[in-house]
């Protein structure tokens, strides 16, 4: 009936309107419409109130009220002319309207009577009421506000957003890996100290379902959390990204190397051998110096321990992005078939350092791209020569024609003699020295997939939280979870700091030999009494175990990638959907639920 | 634990038959510290069967083991040693938790839920689809007299009301076996009542029924057979009318007689050889006299504090003669029975496993219509015919007067 009247009204107002317009009476047809809005707008309102009491009708009104209300305001900050602040109103809508209306979702979405659905709707009851996820996105709140007071407001507005990202992920992701620690650990446990899983698992549930019930619980809470922390995120990056920059090129820059995502490409040299007999030549030399410990002269370059290999490879790849003085590299990058078919620049990007003292903290180069000489105002001196400031990284843009029918560009760098001043020798760091990016997509794109790759992360903890808590108590739990979270965030360099604390077999023997070697060595030690090394290698053995069976989150961090500009690899995406969300979650799983399996439930340990 | 402790030794020979709900051979739990040293023999090798459609009553004072029984027959706590067998199968078998409805000790409820959103969850762990669901709990909740609080989360209920959420939850599913442990506890008198009405009723039903307390009034009236338990041991057990019978005395009731009357009675007794008589006005209970009380005060439209009471439904549960009740209870049959039977294994079960005439008897007991006793029956609460009319009575009016109380704030 209501609906009846409604559709009427818009019906017949939309009908005299067109009527009128098509006679040519305009100004009286818009005024019926409007009158026909007003009453139409009315109406929904009234049903609004009428059955405001039916939960559906009540949500919607609140949404309804809340858009109204910030309407509302972002008109009055138009009016005021304050941009900034219809941004933030923006964003703090976004946020509201995705909790508020995710959260509906989720309800929805968990509404059929599974019993696996229902567990995990009343953990998201649990977490909403206990204020759990209150604290976390004031917690996000209070992060992003002390933000501006952490940074330096004279900085290049492109670093400042680049710090804003770094610190607002690591911030969101630290946050929330908590959380979902202490709610996982902490339901589980709570629910066998308070007996509610007494009444849970007397009803046709089993225990896995019951896992997997709370497991879905904490990443659809997650999920919406995510996209919360996400919405405000972008919101006060683009807020940030409206305030002044330094310069015109500053604000070239964070629309270019910032808020992008960027493909990369590393150089090669254009002969595939060179690199190979720079090898042949230092390991020439080395067996000469050493040949007990690298062979003689005549046994195959490969018969070298794997150690002293990657030592040499790393002094290969030094010597190769090292220019002398008056001699020049030529790198080649291959690969850029799909940024030919932009039109928007390449962007080559380097840090020229050198070996000795420089003139003045600059450092000059020649810049060779396809045999012509790179020119840039302001920075090519009369020489031709490039005066770029030391150990500092520079963007150069690089004309997408310039990449050659096979999808490649070759640039040539020299070491010149400015001014008759020899300049000590030019080199690039080999891990992200001399780079060439170029944009394959947006920055939002990316964002998503950085909240993604989280998210996997966070789908473990909480599973892992849960297998804890399953069968240890609330602290005993968390400071178990913590550990393992802790040894998984910093995995690599823990690995590092270990490699100095005790003498260990090669990471290339196989794993067998490894133990027999291990065996041997303990043994040694006793029999030679130096307990003291004993004890440091058993520690190192003890770690070493624990940090094998831990995951590592170190490899799959997006959040460097992100505010760098750089597109998250769909490798790193998948990677961490396979191990973080695939393999590590179901096997936290499989543990959790084995002991949980047959754990007595009524039994109360003191 | 020999079997001369027991007074059930012909028991463990006895067949697993399709009448059997609960049996244990030879129960015990011993609990243990956390050097594995033998703490506590809280059920010790106990015997116990239940058969289909009987009230039995587990008595026994604090720490006889009453609790780990039932948790032992849930698949709580594991048995040290001897078997058990629900509707012969584990007791840890998840699909027959299908037929089995709990309320446990205390209430094991979340706070942060509200008494429909419990229910409503309890409902989705039977996987019973939305418009089922919301039958049932609505008809729970008329029933144990919460419908005006169904909003507020359950952390602000009193014990006595967080024990009906914790009763409507254990009738959700429409169980076979009810496993009540002291259901009684933290409820007024006329709660209890209630309680005990709501016994009677579902065992009219067919239902089985374990009822566990330290009450002794709580268990005389409803239950068919008892075991008493002390010390983890099943001391006595048997019908309850032989076990309270006192085989030493005989009672004469008569209409209440003037003095002279009462010396001339005991002269004769006297020169019959029967001494050590003593004449006085029989008693009631205490719990029946209070009713009696809050009844007549009633009926003279006295106030009442407005405590609360599933009368409605518990008139429906008591007689089947109440027509408003039927109607209740023939919704949660009839979603009962229209139901899929991936949803209800149990009538599944029951018609393949059963003969022809029990089954007639239960699906009749089910849909509360010929097969069980009649409309006429007399009322199975305790009380005569006149208290239980008063009862509906007081009750009706205490409901009515329970919505203005609650209207304000619920
Ligand atoms: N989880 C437990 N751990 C150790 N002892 C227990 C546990 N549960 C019960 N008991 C002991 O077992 C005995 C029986 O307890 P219970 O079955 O709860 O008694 P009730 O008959 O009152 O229900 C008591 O002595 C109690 O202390
Ligand atoms: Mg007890």
């Amino acid at each position: 009936m209501w609906l009846i009247v409604l559709l009427a009204l818009v019906g017949l107002t939309e009908g005299i309107g067109l009527l009128l317009t098509a006679q040519g009476s305009g100004p009286v047809a818009d005024v019926i419409r409007s009158i026909g809005r007003i009453i139409g707008n009315a109406w929904v309102i009234y049903g609004l109130i009428v059955w405001r009491e039916v939960p559906w009708v009540r949500r919607f009104g609140v949404i309804l009220l809340g858009t109204a209300a910030a309407q509302l305001l972002a008109l009055v900050f138009w009016a005021m002319g304050w941009t900034d602040m219809i941004i933030a109103l923006a964003g703090a809508y976004a946020m509201a309207l995705i909790f508020y209306a995710g959260l509906w979702l989720i309800r929805i979405l968990l509404s059929p009577g599974v019993a696996m659905f229902g567990v995990a709707r009343t953990l998201i009851d649990e977490a909403i009421r206990m204020k759990v996820a209150l604290v976390f996105i004031v917690g996000v709140a209070i992060l992003i506000a002390v933000f501006p007071f952490i940074i330096d407001q004279e900085d290049f507005l492109k670093y400042r957003i680049t710090s804003f990202l770094t610190w607002s992920l690591m911030a969101t992701s630290a946050l929330l890996s908590l959380m979902t620690l202490f709610l996982a650990i902490g339901t589980i446990t709570k629910e066998q100290t308070q007996r509610q899983i007494f009444l849970t698992l007397t009803k046709p549930v089993n225990r896995a379902e019951y896992l997997a019930g709370k497991w879905l619980g904490i990443t659809l809470i997650n999920l919406l959390l995510l996209a919360v922390a996400g919405a405000g995120i972008y919101a006060f990056t683009m807020l940030l990204a409206a305030q002044p920059a330094r310069d015109n090129a500053d604000r070239l820059a964070v629309q270019s190397q910032v808020l992008v995502s960027r493909q990369w490409v590393e150089p090669t040299p254009p002969n595939p051998d060179e690199l190979r007999q720079m090898y042949v030549d230092l390991l020439d030399r080395a067996r000469d110096e050493d040949p007990e410990r690298y062979g003689g002269p005549d046994d195959p370059p490969d018969r070298v321990s794997p150690a002293d290999r990657a030592d040499l490879q790393q002094k290969v790849m030094l010597k190769w992005f090292s220019i002398p003085n008056q001699s020049s590299k030529i790198y080649r990058f291959s690969g850029l078939e799909d940024a030919k078919q932009f039109p928007q620049p390449l962007q080559l990007r380097f840090k020229p350092k050198l070996a000795g003292s420089s003139i003045e903290g600059f450092v000059y180069l020649r810049l060779r791209i396809n045999g012509r000489n790179y020119y840039k105002p302001g920075i090519t001196t009369a020489q031709g020569l490039l005066k770029l400031a030391e150990n500092n990284f520079h963007v150069l843009d690089i004309d997408p024609r310039d990449i050659d029918e096979a999808g490649g560009l070759t640039i040539e760098i020299t070491n010149p003699t400015p001014g008759g001043v020899r300049q000590p020798v030019l080199n690039f760091n080999p891990k992200d020295g001399v780079e060439l990016l170029y944009r394959v997509g947006g920055f939002e794109e990316n964002l998503v997939r950085t909240l993604g790759v989280i998210l996997m992360r966070l789908m473990f903890l909480a599973m892992l939280g849960l297998a804890a808590g399953a069968y240890l108590s609330f602290p005993v739990a968390s400071l178990v979870c913590m550990l393992i979270y802790f040894t998984a965030a910093s995995n690599a360099y823990l690995a590092e700091s270990l490699q100095h604390y005790a003498a260990f077999p090669k990471d290339s023997l196989p794993f067998f030999e490894k133990i027999l070697w291990l065996i041997a060595r303990v043994f040694n030690l006793i029999s030679e009494g130096k307990y003291y090394d004993l004890f440091k290698m058993l520690i190192k053995m003890i770690a070493s175990g624990f940090m094998l069976i831990t995951p590592s989150f170190g490899e799959l961090n997006p959040t460097p990638l992100v505010s760098d500009g750089r597109l998250v690899p769909a490798d790193m995406v998948a990677r961490a959907v396979v191990w973080s969300g695939g393999v590590w979650t179901g096997l936290a799983g499989l543990i959790g639920w084995l002991i949980f399996r047959s754990r007595e439930l009524a039994r109360v340990t003191v | 634990m020999s079997q001369a402790a027991t007074p059930q030794a012909d028991i463990p020979q006895a067949p697993l038959s399709q009448d059997m709900v609960v049996k244990c051979i030879g129960l015990t739990k011993v609990f243990k510290d956390f050097w594995l040293r033998n703490r506590v023999k809280a059920v010790n090798a106990i015997d116990l069967d239940i058969h289909r459609g009987e009230v039995f009553g587990l008595l026994g004072p604090n720490g006889s083991g009453k609790s780990t029984t039932i948790k032992l027959i849930l698949g709580l706590l594991h048995p040290t040693a001897g078997r058990i067998a629900v509707f012969g199968q584990h007791p840890r078998d998840v699909k027959n938790k299908q037929r089995i409805g709990y309320l446990p000790e205390e209430s094991y409820l979340y706070p942060f839920l509200n008494a429909y959103e419990t229910l409503e969850y309890y409902a989705r762990l039977f996987h019973q689809k939305r418009g089922i669901r919301k039958g049932r709990i609505d008809t729970l909740l008329e029933m144990v007299g919460l419908q005006h609080v169904a909003r507020r989360p359950i952390g602000e209920y009193s014990k006595g009301m967080q024990r009906k959420i914790g009763l409507a939850q254990a009738l959700i599913n429409d169980p076979d076996l009810l496993i009540l442990d002291e259901p009684t506890s933290g409820m007024d008198p006329i709660a209890t009542a209630d309680v005990k009405r709501v016994i009677l009723s579902l065992a009219e039903r067919g239902k089985t029924i374990l009822l566990c307390s330290h009450l002794l009034s709580d268990v005389e009236d409803v239950t068919d057979r008892v075991a008493i338990m002390y010390g983890g041991k099943i001391r006595r057990h048997g019908q309850i009318d032989d076990l309270l019978e006192q085989h030493d005395r005989t009672m004469i009731s008569t209409p209440a007689m003037d003095p002279q009357t009462e010396e001339r009675v005991i002269q004769a007794l006297e020169s019959q050889g029967v001494c050590d008589t003593s004449i006085a006005r029989p008693r009631q209970k205490l719990e029946t006299l209070f009713l009696n009380i809050v009844a007549e005060a009633q009926a003279s439209g006295a106030a009442t504090s407005g405590a609360e009471s599933g009368g409605k439904i518990a008139g429906f549960l008591a007689t089947g003669a109440d027509a408003r009740g039927d109607a209740v209870i023939e919704q949660l049959v009839a979603t009962r029975s229209t139901g899929s039977d991936a949803e209800h294994p149990s009538e599944s079960e029951l018609a393949r496993d059963e003969s022809k005439a029990h089954e007639d008897q239960v699906i009749g007991s089910l849909t509360g219509g010929a097969g069980a006793p009649g409309p006429e029956a007399p009322s199975p609460a305790p009380q005569t015919p006149p208290q239980e009319q008063a009862d509906t009575s007081l009750i009706d009016s205490l409901i009515q007067k329970k919505d203005e109380d609650h209207k304000p704030n619920g």
